[in-house]
């Protein structure tokens, strides 16, 4: 840490090369492969330099300013240049690699014209960069690799993919047919956090290599490509074996090698990875299974849409759910493990109860919560302590952190024991047991026991991390030794200040240096008096600014000693050290064991703090299977939204009923809250399915396999078509994917394009999913005219209904006007039936639109409005052929309509009696009203 | 400088050796588990820690008593409470915590407080990123030396320190020097301009509004005073507006100056404050509220009074009018402008910069009479300063047109962009010179005295940012580079008197005053009373030619004793220490020394200074006692060195006026050049301006961005509009067919021909526009709670008011975002006001082709445009029905032709993204079907139809009808009948 704290004094230099070294190293730069997607760090002990167009890179993102930059060399041949410090570096790296996943990032090592790559990192492959990005701060989320490659297989392609987190050491593989959209390898990057994606180069062009790499675009998942070749499983099998800890061959035939795709995939995998090639990773790898349907599937545009994630643009940390949600308190493990889960909402019923049992136990036993809170309070990262020690890597401040965990842990485990509520025997069986087992004597108490032997815990108050020095004997000889030594330097000490006849400490001192070790000390004021002694009796060594450092040829004797003592007892301890975490090593598992339940423990604490501090308490909602019950959030609010500062957020229920309301239309003026009602019933159930309680009053969830959402990209001329069309490519992918089980969240589908299309669409849409699709959705939209599809009538247009109706049902968000300043306002509330009501000309008026310009807008609306005889003719089946239509005999209501009227144009009035005439009139008048609906009748009348 | 305030950190510099603090101590090992727990929260602040590894430890409870130096920077802050960042290359409390995050370096405890430190040579850097995280700095350094305190009243304490310099945003390019090369910024600096912007705010109620002009209902409920300055370039604006509860005015304001501080006074009210906190929030800018209560009651006249007053007295020798300019200039401008100067005065007050105010002279309106009217929408959408993708600066009209030599010039460009001209004289000067400029870059190598005039120009890259070097001069924060700026106008003046027999007005005027006779001399005397190498190298002392500052050749006079004394001493000391050539040594910043064997005895009272292996160093009393006074001595020199400099950098300021000229000369000379350059682009034609009547005539005129991107393979399209004409467009067609594209290459073209470049066209003829007004794209805002619909409608509503007949008026798909039938609506209203009652010149983009019919209303006013594509049915299953007309393959062709276009082929897009089939083909189905009711519906007659169709159905409801009501209703159902 002294290192660190060092860095930035006013020793950090700037790259200061003579001409020749200079143009050697530029040699060298020059040399180097040109890679614009390469940022190169370049070692220089104390300090880094990156150079060429990674220096300016650096200078204007990091540095935000150019003077940074300097020039190496002279004359025309020159290279600029960026001295980076240490904990700069630490910042560029991180932010390269963790955020932007747009660099790879190499460090070289040597000096001159002479240098070599030490080390590089990919956004997926982070290696030895590791220690570097975490020194400091937390991990946030462990990367994933992956390698796809994909068969076509009739319409659809069959696509294997293979994982693997090296962080964690897990690895998986997996086939699963998707639609040309590859929607459903969008939900499997996105759930298992992939960072980057190795892909055969030779696709590049083809129309799916483009889908493929435009999928990665979108989940900001890094490029890497690879040749064909390497995707070629030969020797999978035998590597895979010797990789993964105890498994059988014919099990992982059975997991792995009998799907062929996923085993291509992977043999690329493990040549991008290199896991193989390092001995240590063999038999320490563990198989993950990962399936599709365990979790429900969320797409970018879903993540996006619910907030789901951080994003560095976030005004502030509530407005996205894992900034809200994230209350946890062990280091690093717990925000990974919610960061893991809040892509991974579960689908069974059971996991989901689970998970709010032990929620509600905690809200409910406040007690209970506080205790567990304050003992998992900076609970270190146990996950990372562990790889160290797996790596043999971990120092002795690490065994002490494990050490304290393995201390914390019988602590949370009387804290749970202690529970006597509902929940007490699942969570016996799920915390407790296991708990109970780690936390034996023969088992952590072992570790405790060597830990307390081993270390001299007394001297950690004072930062140090040694070995006691009882732990072994030889240490023991060793620092009597030098105690004795140092016994005999105070003498020395004492027996020079009384020669000199200057007090001991106060003039003369006694330093320790680091280049003669223990010498005297006196001012350059007290140097007269002594100074024909000192020219006889004592070795002068220095004369400085501050004082006269001088020694005998005692004490110069005693500290040579001192140092030889010191020097040895270290060796000693750092081959104990060595023996020590061997001996540790064997706890791995326990470890790893009691990281993951800390973690869980702790997410799921947060959500109880969450569910409870917030201003109206959550409520745990009743869950149901996917194919039963209803949607039912009474009182529902946005848990972003009503976490902001000055926002009064007005609930509002949401009844997605089968049958009955299971298809929602939401119309109303913009900004009254359409887009953020639908979102938050979104997120409502992504929560619920997380395990967290939802913010309602009452909730009842049937549980959605997926959330789909396009919401608005707004409208963006520039873009232009392309906008439409990646709106486009959005439906069609959820038309596709989306079944009964999904929720289906829309926003003003269609704005891109002109109205009459947009409208067409949007109908058309919403009828596939009434029709065909049968999602719950939620639809909102500035179409007035699709809220008649609720009454639609005839057949569907996509073919024969799969089922009972889902049931159509019209929202919409209120405002209100103010007569006097013509003031629209939002009433935020969601009520029943369609907008009857638009604002558009309000709006334009308290624009400050002209008012002849207001009242001709008026008139030409009034021209428009629902109240022209099409109002009545128009029919909600095939208006698309009036024209040809008056000749047709179709018996809906507007053909009758036009039939009355052309009954009474035609009569021969003339010819009849006034009786016969009116009778007339009124038979005719009586077939039309039949079958008039009654809201056009209203508006005859 | 550097290395003083290095020594200034007399305290121990960080070691960084803290180790954690001990929190509880026990023996017995079962109380060791819960130890072990405890270290483990202490340590937790670096595992837990909100990102950054700042602290390493727990500040140690108050028990030591503060250092003489802890105090001194406890009453500074206490002085200086607001300035974040503090004491000389090492901070302090919070703002270590702060300075730890920004720059990524690490706190830690030391004594009293939490400290942090930079080193000395990167100061600049560090400074730099703090002001750009938006953050107040203060310098501190020590105000006495070594030197000086020892002889002081001050000895025993620690040496004395002052604020030396204040930084922020907008104040550091003017402000002390801070080292770093600036030429080592090839790419120029990261702002071109960073302005301080003052608010300041005054309601109106209810019955002064009412009283002033009777504009629209629901209006104008404050009036504003503005006022931005930038200090580095010695620029001030200002002005003052009523405006509306949008604060648009406002807005437009803020977005034309773009500042990089905002000032804002107590009394603005919530809806202002919400706009520029939001603005300030997106925009990064630092923003600094006003003391409160300050010029509370008018106080503020008096304020600047006074600062006149005293300047005006004080100056009295030599009284120019341009110091007295600012006064004059603000006694004519309204109390609240007024006030807002105050606020400004008071802020730079504080960083010494307040004297930019007084070049009244310079200080110009938001607006002229001169220019041309862009809103910032217009500028905006346009993409005029930045394109909208990304926000950078690529692929904007700026950084197509900006081929500018020098910062001066690339500030002036854009001002230059942005405010085209609306004088039809001032414009052809400007084309006149561009035109010769461009002849002679044509012509290079002919070695005629036109070519020159390119050369000349071309050398124009070499000059360093005069504008800024001459302001800095001006506020006396410039060191050395004075010369060099001195020298460079020099340089180029005397390049520039090689260019004669310039044909252009405007450019032999510019020439003329680059190569002022005035400017020359007075460059000329000031640089040769300097000594050219002391100056180059930085060095203070030597700078001035002997003679002209008395003070400093007594303070080199009594050095120069101080040297004989000692001289005078060596004798006596050689023969003591009976060595013939001793001589006095300076070791390691140590002077004045003897150097003796180790062997050799000296006199007790010689104070050892220092020693080798072989020999001792010592000062006699006698030769320390004259080295101090030698040391003091020095200081003082120092002091009158400085003084002298400060001296001589005030009477620069008579002279600022004309070497600013020359400067606003070479500047305009650079955009001149840039210009030019553009123009000479292939297919590019000068700009034909005709006089009274109203036209736009542009044959194969291109976007001028996409042009260059595109090359050959951009379709050119050609428009004609005229007053008597033609006067509008509306625009139908396919998306992605061009529509946008060619509105905004026609707004384009008509601003560059007035910013006095040539155009991308064959040929380009047109009258001075007295704005360009833009209506499309859409951005929602929900920060400021406003809706993408309202902000569309609020544009267009400023359009309406504000557009006049000699006004380019360009809308793109208005009326989106509401019903359908509003939409029609409005944009039908919209056009038809605009060809009505504003008559200006319009492009008019709609999907609504029900606007179409406007077209009947004002024959040959207004014609129907698309955008041509090909239609291919797909696979040869031709007539049928709508369903399939919709599902054609397209090709744009990109190219503009009369008639209304029949359908926007969103449904092929939908099909193209497969869309399921089923689907298409309804979705064509139900657009058709819209399509035709809304048509129907929005026929002429149908009102009548309406009418008539009520009476006959409220007839109808009675039983009893009359024979001739009956028959009445049955002739007027034959009539409706007839309609459709």
């Amino acid at each position: 840490m002294a290192m660190e704290a060092m860095e930035d004094d006013p020793k950090l230099p700037e790259l200061k090369l003579d001409a020749k070294q200079a143009q050697g190293f530029i040699k060298f730069f020059r040399k180097l492969p040109e890679d614009p997607s390469v940022i190169r760090f370049f070692d220089r002990r104390d300090y880094f330099t990156a150079h060429g167009d990674n220096a300016s890179l650096i200078a204007r993102l990091y540095y935000r300013t150019t003077t940074a930059l300097r020039q190496v060399g002279s004359g025309s041949d020159t290279l600029s240049s960026v001295s980076i410090s240490k904990s700069m570096f630490e910042v560029i790296t991180r932010d390269v690699l963790l955020e932007k996943t747009e660099y790879n990032v190499e460090l070289y090592e040597g000096s001159g014209g002479n240098w070599k790559l030490a080390k590089s990192a990919t956004p997926g492959k982070l290696g030895s960069f590791e220690d570097v990005l975490f020194s400091s701060i937390d991990m946030h989320d462990t990367p994933v690799v992956m390698a796809v490659w994909t068969v076509a297989r009739d319409q659809e392609q069959l696509v294997g993919i293979a994982f693997t987190d090296m962080t964690r050491r897990t690895l998986g593989t997996l086939e699963f047919l998707d639609d040309d959209q590859y929607t459903n390898l969008e939900s499997a990057l996105l759930a298992l956090g992939c960072r980057e994606c190795v892909l055969p180069a030779e696709n590049a062009k083809s129309v799916d290599g483009r889908r493929l790499r435009d999928v990665l675009a979108r989940c900001n998942v890094r490029l890497t490509e690879k040749k064909k070749a390497e995707f070629k499983s030969r020797d999978i099998e035998q590597d895979l074996s010797r990789l993964i800890k105890s498994t059988s061959v014919e099990e992982l035939r059975e997991l792995v090698v009998k799907y062929e795709v996923a085993s291509a995939a992977l043999a690329a995998l493990l040549a991008y990875t290199d896991i193989f090639a390092d001995d240590s990773n063999h038999g320490k790898y563990r198989l993950q299974q990962y399936s599709l349907d365990r979790y429900m599937r969320l797409d970018a545009a879903a993540l996006r849409a619910l907030h789901v994630l951080e994003s560095k643009n976030d005004p502030n940390k509530n407005s996205t759910l894992f900034g809200l949600m994230n209350r946890t308190s062990t280091a690093g493990m717990g925000k990974r493990l919610l960061n893991r889960w809040l892509k991974q909402p579960l689908l069974d019923v059971d996991e989901i109860k689970h998970r709010h049992d032990v929620v509600q136990m905690f809200v409910e036993d406040a007690e209970l919560r506080e205790s567990l809170k304050n003992c998992l309070k900076r609970v270190p990262d146990v996950e990372r302590l562990t790889r160290k020690l797996e790596r043999s890597r971990a120092t002795l401040q690490d065994l002490v952190k494990l050490y304290q965990v393995s201390v914390r842990l019988s602590v949370v485990k009387d804290a749970l024991e202690r529970y006597e509520g509902e929940f007490a025997s699942a969570i016996e069986e799920r915390y407790v047991v296991p708990l109970r087992e780690w936390t034996l004597a023969e088992h952590l108490g072992r570790y405790d026991a060597l830990i307390e032997s081993a270390i001299d815990l007394d001297q950690i108050k004072n930062g140090e991390y040694i070995i006691s020095a009882s732990y072994d004997s030889s240490l023991k000889t060793i620092k009597a030794d030098r105690d004795a030594v140092e016994e005999e330097i105070r003498e020395a000490h004492e027996q020079a200040a009384n020669d000199l006849d200057l007090p001991a400490d106060k003039s003369l001192k006694l330093d320790k240096t680091t280049q003669w070790g223990h010498v005297f000390r006196i001012t350059k004021k007290e140097e007269p008096k002594v100074r024909k002694k000192l020219a006889v009796q004592y070795i002068t060594l220095e004369t400085r600014k501050d004082g006269i450092k001088f020694t005998t040829s005692k004490l110069r004797r005693l500290s040579e000693r001192y140092g030889n003592l010191t020097e040895n007892y270290t060796n000693t301890q750092r081959d104990l050290v060595k023996r020590l975490v061997q001996v540790s090593q064997s706890y791995v598992e326990i470890f790893n064991g009691a990281a993951n339940l800390l973690a869980e423990l702790d997410v799921l604490l947060s959500f109880a703090d969450l569910a409870v501090s917030s201003p109206t308490p959550y409520v745990r909602p009743i869950i149901t299977g996917q194919n039963e019950g209803d949607i039912i959030l009474e009182g529902s609010r946005h848990p972003c939204v009503e976490a902001q500062d000055d926002v009064n957020f007005i609930p509002n229920d949401c009844r997605l009923i089968r049958g009955k309301s299971w298809f929602q239309i939401i119309t109303g003026p913009n900004m009254g809250g359409k887009s953020t009602y639908i979102r938050q019933i979104g997120v409502n159930i992504l929560m619920a399915q997380v395990g967290c309680f939802v913010p309602c009053y009452r909730a009842e969830i049937s549980i959605r396999s997926c959330i789909f959402a396009r919401v608005g990209a707004g409208d963006c001329q520039l873009r232009g078509v392309s906008t439409f069309m990646a709106e486009m490519l959005e439906t069609s992918a959820i038309l596709k994917s989306a079944t009964e089980t999904s929720l289906i969240i829309v926003d003003e589908l269609g704005r891109g394009t002109s109205t009459y299309d947009g409208f067409g669409l949007a109908w058309a849409i919403c009828e596939y999913i009434v029709d065909v699709t049968r999602a719950p959705t939620l639809f909102a939209t500035h179409f007035h005219e699709l809220t008649s599809i609720s009454h639609r009538q005839g057949p569907s247009a996509h073919g024969p209904s799969k089922g009972p109706p889902v049931g159509i049902s019209n929202f919409h968000v209120s405002a209100h006007i103010d007569p006097s300043s013509r003031k629209l306002t939002m009433l935020y509330k969601v009520e029943d039936g369609p907008c009857d009501q638009s604002f558009g000309i309000h709006v334009a008026e308290f624009a400050r639109f002209p008012e002849c310009v207001v009242a001709l807008a008026k008139q030409k609306a009034a021209e428009l409005e629902d109240f022209s005889p099409q109002a009545i003719l128009e029919d909600e089946g095939d208006a698309g052929s009036k024209r040809k239509r008056s000749s047709s005999s179709s018996s809906s209501s507007g053909d009758k309509g036009w039939k009355f009227l052309k009954g009474f144009a035609a009569m021969p009035l003339d010819q009849m009696s006034h009786e016969h005439a009116l009778k007339k009139v009124q038979e005719l008048k009586a077939e039309f009203l039949d079958d008039l609906p009654v809201n056009t009748l209203e508006a005859v009348a | 400088d550097a290395s003083n305030g290095n020594s200034s950190c007399d305290g121990k510099l960080p070691s960084g050796k803290e180790k954690l603090t001990p929190l509880i101590s026990g023996e017995a090992i079962k109380d060791r588990r819960r130890k072990c727990v405890d270290v483990l929260l202490g340590e937790g602040d670096r595992d837990g820690g909100g990102g950054n590894s700042s602290f390493y430890g727990k500040p140690p409870s108050v028990k030591e008593k503060l250092t003489p130096l802890e105090q001194q920077i406890v009453e500074l802050k206490k002085k200086f409470p607001d300035i974040q960042v503090g004491y000389k290359f090492r901070f302090f409390g919070e703002d270590a915590e702060k300075a730890a995050n920004v720059l990524g370096i690490v706190a830690y405890y030391s004594h009293n407080f939490l400290t942090a430190s930079v080193p000395t040579f990167r100061l600049h850097v560090h400074v730099r990123r703090l002001v750009e995280a938006g953050y107040k700095v203060g310098v501190v350094k020590q105000t006495e030396t070594a030197a000086i305190k020892a002889h002081g009243t001050n000895k025993a304490g620690p040496f004395s320190r002052d604020l030396s310099a204040l930084y922020t945003k907008a104040t550091l390019e003017a402000g002390e020097f801070l080292g770093g090369e600036e030429s080592g910024e090839r790419d120029g600096p990261i702002r071109l301009s960073s302005y301080i912007m003052c608010v300041v705010e005054e309601a109106i109620t209810e019955h002064k509004a009412n009283a002033g002009k009777d504009e629209v209902r629901g209006s104008f409920d404050a009036r504003f005073g503005v006022v931005a300055v930038e200090t580095s370039t010695g620029d001030v604006m200002y002005g003052h507006f009523m405006d509306t509860v949008t604060r648009t005015e406002l807005e437009s304001r803020l977005l034309a100056c773009a500042p990089a501080e905002l000032l804002l006074s107590a009394s603005l009210s919530a809806s202002t404050k919400k706009l520029l906190m939001d603005y300030a929030g997106a925009a990064d800018v630092r923003v600094e509220k006003t003391p409160e209560n300050s010029f509370d009651n008018g106080g503020t006249v008096a304020a600047l009074a006074d600062f006149y007053g005293s300047l005006a007295s004080s100056k009295k020798g030599c009284l120019d009018e341009k110091v007295d300019g600012g006064l004059e200039a603000l006694m004519t401008m309204p109390e609240i402008v007024v006030a807002a100067f105050a606020h400004i005065f008071a802020y730079l007050k504080q960083f010494n910069l307040e004297n930019v105010l007084r070049l009244g002279a310079l200080f110009r309106p938001f607006a002229g009479q001169q220019e041309m009217t862009l809103s910032p929408n217009t500028i905006r959408q346009l993409e005029i300063l930045h394109n909208q993708t990304d926000g950078t600066e690529n692929g904007c009209l700026f950084w197509l047109m900006n081929h500018t030599k020098t910062a001066f010039g690339a500030r002036l460009l854009k001002y230059w962009v942005t405010h085209p001209l609306r004088d039809r004289m001032l414009i052809s000067q400007r084309l006149d010179a561009v035109a010769e400029i461009a002849e002679s870059i044509g012509d290079k190598g002919r070695g005629t005295t036109v070519a020159t005039l390119a050369s000349t120009l071309l050398l124009l890259g070499k000059l360093p940012d005069l504008e800024r070097g001459i302001t800095r001069i001006y506020h006396k924060t410039a060191t050395y580079e004075f010369i060099n700026v001195i020298n460079a106008i020099m340089k180029a003046a005397s390049q520039f008197q090689r260019v004669r027999d310039a044909r252009s007005a405007l450019l032999s005027r510019l020439i003329s005053a680059v190569t002022s006779t005035s400017v020359i001399d007075h460059a000329n005397k000031l640089v040769t009373s300097l000594n050219a190498e002391a100056a180059a190298a930085g060095d203070k002392i030597n700078l001035f030619v002997a003679g002209q500052f008395p003070e400093v050749d007594e303070c080199k006079e009594n050095i120069k004793s101080i040297e004989e004394d000692l001289e005078s001493f060596l004798p006596s000391y050689r023969k003591l220490l009976k060595c013939s050539n001793l001589e006095y040594l300076s070791v390691s910043g140590t002077s004045f020394l003897f150097q003796v064997p180790c062997a050799q005895r000296v006199p007790a009272d010689w104070v050892k200074i220092n020693s080798t292996k072989k020999a001792n160093r010592y000062h006699p009393p006698e030769v320390l006692e004259a080295s101090e006074r030698m040391a003091l001595a020095k200081e003082q020199l120092n002091i009158s060195c400085a003084k002298a400099w400060d001296m001589f950098l005030t009477d620069f300021t008579s002279y600022h006026m004309e070497f600013r000229a020359a400067v606003q000369a070479l500047a305009a000379l650079d955009c001149l050049y840039s210009l030019a350059v553009v123009s000479c682009n292939q297919g590019y034609v000068r700009p034909e301006f005709v006089d009274e009547a109203c036209l736009l005539k542009i044959e194969g005129g291109r976007h001028p961005v996409l042009d260059s991107t595109l090359q050959d393979a951009f379709v050119p399209n050609d428009t004609v509009l005229s007053g008597e004409g033609e006067r509008s467009q509306i625009i139908t067609g396919p998306n992605m067919g061009g529509k946008s594209c060619y509105i905004r290459q026609v707004a384009l073209i008509t601003i560059m021909s007035q910013i006095g470049s040539y155009v991308p066209a064959a040929t380009a003829k047109l009258h001075v526009f007295d704005a360009v007004f833009t209506r499309m794209g859409a951005m929602d805002r929900i920060q400021r709670g406003s809706s993408t619909f309202f902000e569309e409608l609020s544009e267009a509503s400023t359009i309406l008011h504000k557009a006049t007949s000699r006004s380019l008026v360009v809308i793109d798909e208005l009326g989106r975002g509401t019903s359908t039938h509003d939409g029609v609506a409005i944009a039908y209203a919209t056009l038809h006001h605009l060809l009505q009652e504003v008559q200006c010149f319009t492009l008019f983009v709609t999907h609504y082709l029900n606007v179409t019919e406007v077209v009947k209303l004002f024959p040959g006013r207004v014609q129907a445009y698309h955008m041509s594509y090909l239609a291919e049915s797909p696979e040869g299953d031709l007539d049928k029905s709508s369903v399939q007309e919709a599902a054609q393959k397209v090709t744009f062709l990109y190219k503009l032709q009369p008639g209304a276009a029949s359908r926007s082929f969103g449904i092929n897009v939908a099909r193209l993204a497969k869309v399921p089939e089923s689907c298409v083909a309804r979705a064509a189905e139900k657009a058709a079907a819209f399509e035709d009711e809304m048509s129907s519906r929005h026929s002429s007659n149908s009102r009548e139809k309406q009418k008539l169709l009520e009476e006959v159905y409220s007839l109808l409801q009675h039983r009893d009808l009359a024979d001739k009501d009956l028959k009445s209703a049955q002739l007027k159902v034959q009539k409706l009948l007839e309609f459709s």
